[in-house]
């Protein structure tokens, strides 16, 4: 975004046909927006594509080695639910680790999943046996619940087991995950958000 | 800077960067706490029954009971970075598994609207004591106080503790 | 469209104004943010910093947002159109 006036002249904008699609670019993105657009060569819009591609791969595999380096599969959750209140509100932002090795204590935070179910749930641990041959199950409640989980937790299954777990919790951000609440409760909300950050990326030459 | 538009941006991105940079700064500052609540438990009339769960009738379980009286001095560091603190009284034993911990007693109190202070006088156990099978007679327990701080932002397992530790009875009451 | 007196298809500054309202709201933002951390400090309470430094935030907007006169003291001095030239659309 340089002013690049040069030093001989400079020289009045033409007047612009316009229409309504050019008087909104106008007032948002500046003038001449879409002007810019069409005179851009196919090189350079291949460019603005490959540019974006990149931000959107280089993403991608921030996320997955961040799943690598925590061993667990999703490393940040956000608080769906508020049964961990007044602890975790919702649109809380959890980092997680799920490290094997370090055996599950009692008080301990968890986000698990409960078999054939897609929604991970962060609780506490209430109860935990472990018997000679290292094999654990846990019981385990929200804070702000009455009662213990055994009612989420699948037809029949009274304890949850280790590779129930996605993760513990291990540090905690508040309302940063607000976002991804509101477009789970409002769908159309991705799709204006997506559509909004394309046209400014692709409309733009930085 | 030439358009609303981009001035806007500007403003909008500084802002949230610096108030992130607080957040932070925030967490940072918990690095240096290292508390440790003082704290006395004692334990009246322990007991071992041989129970059916409630929604295992086919077996039945050991399940002890006792009351305890607690004191402690505070639960709750009293610095920036504390939004409530999950205290428990926790108990270990070793009974027919390996290892064994059970939450009989817990509390949440959030930061200026709970007393922090801790004062029980014979106290029933909240979650029910049952052993997995039949190993609760004759062994020791332990019954210790956590708390578990929740931080405003920053790293979550902000722990501290205190113990005392009993033997139960060899039969069935 | 009218506002503040100002054609809002021109919230335009000129150069000098532009590079004072850039210091300007770093300035304010940095100084707001570092008075609130020293303020939920002293008190104890995150909630604190968070609302003076958005304060600041505010105030920032306020003031380096709109095109006020302050930022239109040195106008763009505009060559004379050449008469036979044809005119180009404009780079910004």
């Amino acid at each position: 975004m340089s002013s690049e006036e040069s030093d001989t002249k400079a020289v009045a904008p033409a007047p612009a046909p316009q229409s309504w699609w050019t008087t909104v670019g106008e007032y948002t993105l500046g003038k001449d927006a879409f002007g810019e657009l069409s005179q851009m060569t196919k090189r350079q819009i291949l460019f603005q594509v490959m540019n974006v591609a990149l931000v959107v791969f280089s993403a991608l595999m921030i996320w997955k080695g961040l799943m690598v380096v925590t061993g667990s599969e999703s490393p940040i959750v956000v608080v769906l639910s508020g049964s961990m209140e007044p602890a975790f509100t919702r649109g809380d932002l959890l980092f997680l680790t799920n490290d094997k090795s370090d055996p599950i204590r009692v008080g301990e935070i968890l986000v698990f999943k409960v078999r054939g179910r897609d929604i991970p749930i962060v609780h506490r641990v209430l109860k935990l046996h472990e018997d000679h041959n290292g094999n654990l199950k846990f019981l385990t409640k929200g804070d702000n619940n009455r009662v213990d989980d055994r009612g989420l937790y699948a037809q029949d299954q009274l304890w949850l087991h280790p590779d129930d777990v996605v993760g513990r919790a291990r540090a905690f951000i508040p309302y940063v995950g607000i976002v991804t609440i509101l477009m789970n409760d409002f769908p159309f909300l991705k799709f204006v958000l997506l559509g909004v950050l394309g046209l400014y990326m692709l409309l733009n030459r930085e | 800077m030439h358009s609303a538009l981009t001035r806007g941006n500007a403003i909008f991105s500084l802002g949230f960067t610096c108030v992130a940079l607080a957040t932070f700064l925030c967490a940072v500052t918990t690095v240096f706490e290292n508390p440790s609540p003082v704290v006395s438990v004692n334990i009246h009339n322990p007991f071992v029954r041989n129970q059916q769960q409630y929604h295992r009738w086919s077996q039945r379980f050991d399940r002890a009971y006792f009351t305890f009286d607690l004191n402690a001095g505070t639960c709750m560091p009293v610095t920036a970075n504390v939004v409530a603190s999950c205290t428990t009284v926790r108990l270990r034993f070793t009974g027919s598994q390996a290892v064994n911990q059970i939450i009989v007693w817990d509390k949440i109190m959030r930061r200026d609207i709970d007393d922090p202070r801790i004062s029980l006088r014979d106290m029933k156990l909240k979650y029910p004591f049952y052993d997995d099978a039949h190993g609760l007679r004759g062994n020791n327990i332990t019954l210790s106080l956590h708390w578990n701080v929740v931080p405003v932002a920053g790293l979550l397992p902000r722990n501290s503790e205190g113990h005392v530790t009993i033997k139960l009875d060899d039969q069935y009451a | 469209m009218r506002l503040l007196g100002i054609d809002t298809a021109s919230w335009y500054m000129d150069y000098e104004g532009q590079k004072l309202m850039e210091g300007l709201f770093q300035y304010i933002i940095l100084g707001f943010m570092t008075l609130g951390f020293g303020w939920g400090y002293y008190c104890q309470r995150f909630e604190q910093t968070i609302y003076v430094t958005l304060g600041g935030v505010a105030l920032a907007f306020l003031i380096c947002l709109p095109p006020w006169p302050m930022y239109r003291r040195h106008p763009i001095k505009w060559l004379k159109r050449h008469p036979k030239q044809k005119s180009a659309p404009e780079t910004s």
